[in-house]
């Protein structure tokens, strides 16, 4: 909800660049974040004029989200998010 | 800011399903939406409207109504809740319950507000709302399967592994009075028999999928908001407990207050060799998976578990809360420590209230006890406390309502009628509907039950006043009384209980989850934050005030529904015989027992607050008028049932 807020000023699940998805035959979520955005799903861009980005704001297991989301920005914007205390932190 | 044609917060539309005639259409949610505030509040205003009073609840003329509360869809914490609401087989009156739910939530993203059920499909049937499309597709291959082969197979037909759906059982495909509907395959519209309903007329889920946009008036100011709440949960000193554990952290506090069945409430306490032998935290430390959370939860207290030893090993399930493990595990006396996640598996798969299992079940058990039953009566099932196995067959029976099951089906209250022979003293229900809460010893919690217009229940009115680690100051503060913590003082009850029958109903239409508010902590969001909240989501400046008189509006249109649909009055809000004769026998409480004088001026205390008669219960004409139901009041003097003065 709050990464659709980030991009749209509204609350658009279906087209935020991060989705939770269930985890196939077993319990507990996956999560996805989007690298090339389209119609459907907007590309993740880190937040980037947030010190944290905000689904790491409002996620309950934020450490793992941000492990999530600095091998995702290490990999898709490396030079772009140097700069930022999330990549190589931790 | 928001004008008639810029409605925000809600998806802005009530969708509208006939299932006799296959009928589809819309209403404008602003017809409700300021004055009934969401969900439940909005349901019962069209239920009240629009139901005559000569229809029962399984006719297909009946309606149900699924709505998605008025925040859901933000990130405003806790707003993760969905309301059924219909006209119940329990009590025969006003049915509701919420519940956390993912489809919900899709609901608004698909456009619409609420969904209003009435009719009856030919054939069975399951609805598909997938943004404008709206179906109702065929459910014959589904008839018969358990909620979570029935979420499995919309999934594969509907071509979506993460469909989110609400769907019945075989308890409410077999009309079982305290049938509920489950949310995926955990969670569940508990109370009422909502899924009763639901399966009278062959509905057997609705699935939800959405694309569209949640917006808020004032993002800015609303994210300032939801900040500053969330802010608030960094002070709470149960949130960690929460997030472990669930309310099943609470067992001990439960054991202190002589909070807990046991054996039918004959005691309020457990054995303390079997709450060392089921302490819910080994098992969820041990077998613990996955974290369950719905969206825009402050905490996240649910845990997916797999059980890999005992009775049970293979189970996989979402862990159960207090409710399960009192009602089931506790009221039936079984030691086996793992039976509760087993039974709350096993109820959310039939679509089963656990209090509509565990009340008519403990009621049989003590009725065995004590000679009233024998195993001529009970399919030649051997009905002794503890015994885990004959507790699964009987909820097997009852789901198909089947032999002995057929007549615990029937609720406690009703099984009773049928057996007679004395064993009226041991169903244990408030209003017809299963008694899950101990009264003894916590008045105010027993006060909110007693008198909650759906039959029981500690979520809409109760006040956990027993709980010894809330903050006494601000709880002074809160709720303007000057010893809110102890719970044997009658005085002032009845003022803590009307404060929380405006929080609960408030919560139910915004759909925020109780626990993120003053219910479980009193360091959570309060009625000056929810309307800080709803007033920058709607743009419709909303004061506390405003939210207490919408909501003793809907208490009031409640309470004059049932006064329509049934004959509840003074003699329906008292405690069970038991709790009003019985002292607690043993633990820290240990022989005190109820004063039914003082009960009765703690009742009419209540009332006053209310400008309900003192002598029926029934609202004045003033009350009901200063509301803005003058309608209302003139119905009710039709039918003999307004109050006097």
């Amino acid at each position: 909800m709050v990464c659709s807020f980030h991009h749209k000023g509204e609350f658009i699940p279906s087209l935020s660049s991060i989705k939770i998805l269930n985890k196939e035959n077993e319990a507990g979520f996956r999560v996805l974040l989007v690298e090339k955005g389209d119609e459907r799903s907007l590309a993740c861009d880190g937040c980037r004029e947030l010190d944290v980005p905000l689904c790491m704001q409002y996620c309950k297991e934020n450490e793992d989200l941000e492990k999530i989301l600095r091998e995702f920005l290490e990999q898709t914007k490396p030079r772009e998010w140097a700069k930022k205390g999330l990549i190589g932190s931790g | 800011m928001a004008d008639d044609e810029n409605l925000f917060a809600y998806a802005g539309k009530i969708l509208r399903v006939n299932l006799t005639s296959g009928e589809i259409s819309t209403d404008p949610t602003l017809k409700y939406a300021k004055e009934w505030l969401g969900a439940s509040g909005m349901a019962i205003k069209i239920l009240y409207d629009e139901l005559r009073s000569w229809v029962t609840p399984y006719e297909p003329a009946n309606k149900l109504i699924f709505g998605a509360g008025a925040l859901v869809g933000t990130t405003a914490p806790g707003a993760c809740k969905s309301n059924m609401t219909t006209l119940g087989p329990v009590t025969g009156g006003w049915a509701s319950s919420c519940s956390d739910s993912y489809a919900g939530g899709q609901l608004k993203y698909a456009g619409y507000d609420s969904i209003v059920i009435e009719g009856k499909a030919h054939t069975p049937v399951y609805l598909w709302v997938h943004d404008e499309s709206v179906e109702i597709r065929d459910a014959s291959h589904l008839w018969g399967k358990t909620t979570w082969e029935t979420l499995d197979m919309i999934r594969g037909e509907l071509g979506g592994a993460d469909l989110h759906a609400v769907s019945i059982g075989p308890a409410g495909e077999n009309l079982v009075r305290g049938a509920c509907i489950t949310q995926d395959t955990g969670r569940a519209f508990g109370r009422c028999g909502t899924g009763a309903v639901m399966g009278s007329k062959n509905l057997k889920g609705i699935v939800a999928k959405g694309s569209g946009a949640v917006r808020v008036a004032e993002p800015e100011l609303f994210m300032e908001t939801v900040s500053k709440t969330r802010e608030m949960f960094k002070r709470s000193r149960t949130l960690e407990g929460m997030r472990k554990y669930g309310t099943l952290g609470g067992l001990a506090k439960k054991q202190k207050i002589c909070g807990i069945s046991y054996k039918n409430f004959q005691e309020c306490v457990l054995p303390d060799d079997m709450v060392q032998a089921i302490d819910p935290r080994k098992t969820i430390d041990t077998y613990e998976v996955a974290r369950q959370s719905f969206p825009g939860c402050a905490f996240g207290c649910g845990r997916h578990v797999h059980i890999t030893e005992g009775p049970y090993a293979g189970l996989k399930t979402e862990a159960p809360q207090m409710e399960t493990m009192g009602t089931l595990q506790g009221r039936l006396a079984i030691h086996e420590p793992t039976f509760m996640f087993k039974a709350h598996a096993y109820c959310n798969q039939m679509g089963l209230d656990v209090d509509a299992a565990g009340g008519p079940i403990g009621w049989a058990m003590e009725c065995y006890q004590r000679g009233i039953i024998d195993e001529r009566d009970t399919d030649g099932l051997k009905l002794n406390w503890g015994d885990a196995d004959v507790v699964l067959e009987l909820m097997r029976k009852i789901s198909y309502r089947e032999g002995f099951g057929n007549i615990l089906a029937e609720g406690s209250a009703r099984a009773a009628e049928i057996i007679g022979r004395g064993s009226e003293y041991y169903a244990l229900h408030i209003k017809g509907q299963d008694l899950y809460e101990p009264c003894r010893g916590a008045l105010a919690w027993c006060l909110g039950t007693t008198t909650s217009t759906r039959g029981g229940g500690h979520t809409t009115g109760a006040v956990a006043d027993a709980n010894p680690d809330h903050d006494v100051e601000k709880g002074r503060l809160i709720f303007g009384v000057d010893n809110p913590y102890n719970p044997l003082e009658y005085e002032g009850r009845a003022k803590m209980v009307t404060y929380m029958e405006t929080v609960h109903r408030v919560n139910n239409c915004l759909g925020i989850c109780h626990m993120n508010t003053i219910h479980w902590d009193l360091e959570h969001l309060d009625l000056p934050h929810l309307a800080e909240l709803y007033s920058a989501a709607t743009g419709w400046e909303t004061s506390v005030e405003d939210l207490n008189r919408m909501a003793m509006r809907q208490l009031n249109l409640e309470k004059a529904f049932n006064l329509r649909h049934t004959d509840f009055d003074r003699k329906d809000d008292l405690p069970t015989p038991r709790d009003l004769s019985e002292p607690i026998p043993t633990g820290g409480l240990a022989g005190w027992k109820m004063d039914e004088e003082q009960y009765n001026r703690m009742l009419d205390e209540y009332y006053d607050l209310h400008g309900w008669d003192r002598e029926t219960s029934f609202p004045t004409r003033k009350t009901l008028v200063d509301l803005g139901l003058e309608y209302v009041a003139d119905d009710l003097e039709k039918l003999g049932k307004l109050g006097s003065g």
